[in-house]
């Protein structure tokens, strides 16, 4: 398979606007304040709409309608405005079918968003951790498949017979079969994005790829809730359980089984919220 | 035919003719599907973990259908509120997936299919279809109409 003919098709996907990455760096910097981030947003009128939308849909079941983008701001503060900014600017790629992983029209942006979500109350528990970052890195985690679906339609049959008789992960059989995983492709769509390293890195090693993340925890928390989403079932497809969970991921968090179960448990109980929110993108 | 599409922590039951119900991708919950033939009525519950008890979070007492513990005995309680008879019931188990690599205590899907199996025991009940544990997502389809019973694993083929 050639690589770069793979690559190349990067162009087909729909960009993240610069703007996206440039209130993700302003986020980041401690002179910018959340009034100076919503007056870059005023700049984009597709976000701003879709910001207003989505406090007005019944996922958030106000009294009274929202209708300025400062007003917005000011409900939602900091945290769920970055949600927001990245949910609107991700959907429409994230919302298409993947036939070669068996996902119908909706199920990876499901995914996607349900495992960001997760994330985030993952990443409120560890100390040091940006959430606005793992949030954002976990949502596009998967950009990589949208691309790669077509190779792996093309080669399934040679990947499941690695996966289901050979023991290969999903991840090791789309390399072997295709020459690149896909989140491997996530990081060079994300570079070729402009966003940060430190985004390229998370992307690429959200199946710890690279042993050196096990350290990192922001990457343990992005592998974490994307492994119990899988658990959960939520919209997953036919790679859903056929990757390797490390024990390791854990003990760098300090977790026990029951803090495992209390974030399932955490997380359905909040579904009915979250999942209006998903669907309002 | 109609299908509805039953979420995580859920149950319903129906008697519908053109129905179908249908737990969808399941990984590690367990989804129980009960049918008594006499009446043409069935019923799908799936519940994602094993013990309401491991969960020390407040309002887990809200979620019956959320634990294995609690969620069994409740849908089968609702089964026979609603009419069907114990010697008749139709049982299949399935999904409690899980991921190469998850020991014991990790390992939830497990986990939910042996609690499944036991408090299934425990009531005398026959199990007809059983399809547990494994690195598949699975999903249940249920018609109402004649009980028939279909497991699809992720990217497989039909096999039951």
């Amino acid at each position: 398979m050639n690589i770069e003919k793979i690559i190349s098709k990067i162009d087909q996907l729909k960009p993240i606007p610069q703007i996206a990455t440039k209130i993700m760096s302003m986020t980041q910097d401690p002179e910018c304040g959340l009034a100076d981030i919503s007056k870059v947003v005023t700049y984009d009128v597709t976000i701003t709409a879709n910001i207003l939308r989505t406090v007005n849909s019944a996922a958030y079941g106000l009294s009274r309608k929202i209708e300025s983008i400062h007003q917005a701001v000011t409900l939602l503060g900091l945290k769920e405005l970055v949600q927001m900014i990245f949910m609107s600017v991700a959907s429409s790629n994230l919302k298409r079918a993947c036939q070669g992983y068996d996902l119908e029209e909706g199920a990876l942006w499901k995914h996607s968003a349900a495992s960001a979500f997760l994330s985030g109350k993952i990443g409120e528990t560890v100390i040091g951790v940006d959430g606005n970052l793992v949030f954002t890195a976990t949502l596009l985690k998967d950009m990589g498949k949208v691309l790669l679906n077509q190779y792996v339609h093309e080669g399934l049959k040679e990947i499941k017979n690695l996966v289901f008789q050979k023991d290969y992960t999903f991840l090791d059989a789309e390399r072997e079969i295709i020459g690149i995983d896909h989140a491997h492709l996530g990081g060079i769509i994300a570079k070729k994005w402009n966003f940060s390293d430190r985004m390229v890195n998370l992307i690429q090693n959200h199946h710890l790829s690279d042993e050196k993340s096990l350290c990192d925890k922001e990457t343990c928390i992005i592998y974490l809730a994307d492994t119990i989403c899988s658990m959960m079932g939520i919209g997953t497809g036919t790679d859903g359980l056929t990757y390797r969970f490390t024990e390791d991921v854990l003990n760098q968090l300090n977790y026990s089984q029951g803090q495992i179960e209390a974030f399932i448990f955490q997380y359905t109980s909040e579904k009915e919220k979250i999942n209006h929110l998903i669907n309002s993108f | 035919m109609k299908e509805t599409i039953i979420d995580v922590a859920e149950m319903q039951i129906n008697s519908a003719a053109d129905e179908v119900l249908v737990a969808p991708s399941l990984g590690s919950c367990v989804a129980i599907s009960l049918y008594d033939p006499g009446i043409c009525a069935g019923g799908l519950l799936i519940f994602m973990l094993p013990k309401m008890a491991d969960v020390s979070f407040p309002g887990a007492d809200r979620f019956t259908f959320m634990f294995g513990d609690t969620g069994i005995p409740a849908f089968l309680k609702a089964a026979k509120d609603y009419g069907m008879i114990k010697e008749r019931l139709q049982v299949t188990l399935v999904g409690g997936g899980q991921i190469v690599g998850q020991n014991e205590s990790f390992n939830i899907g497990h986990r939910n299919g042996q609690i499944a199996k036991e408090l299934i025991a425990a009531e005398d009940l026959g199990i007809q279809n059983e399809s547990l544990g494994g690195i598949y997502n699975r999903t249940l389809q249920l018609e109402l109409a004649g009980g028939k019973v279909q497991i699809l694993n992720a990217g497989q083929e039909v096999y039951a």
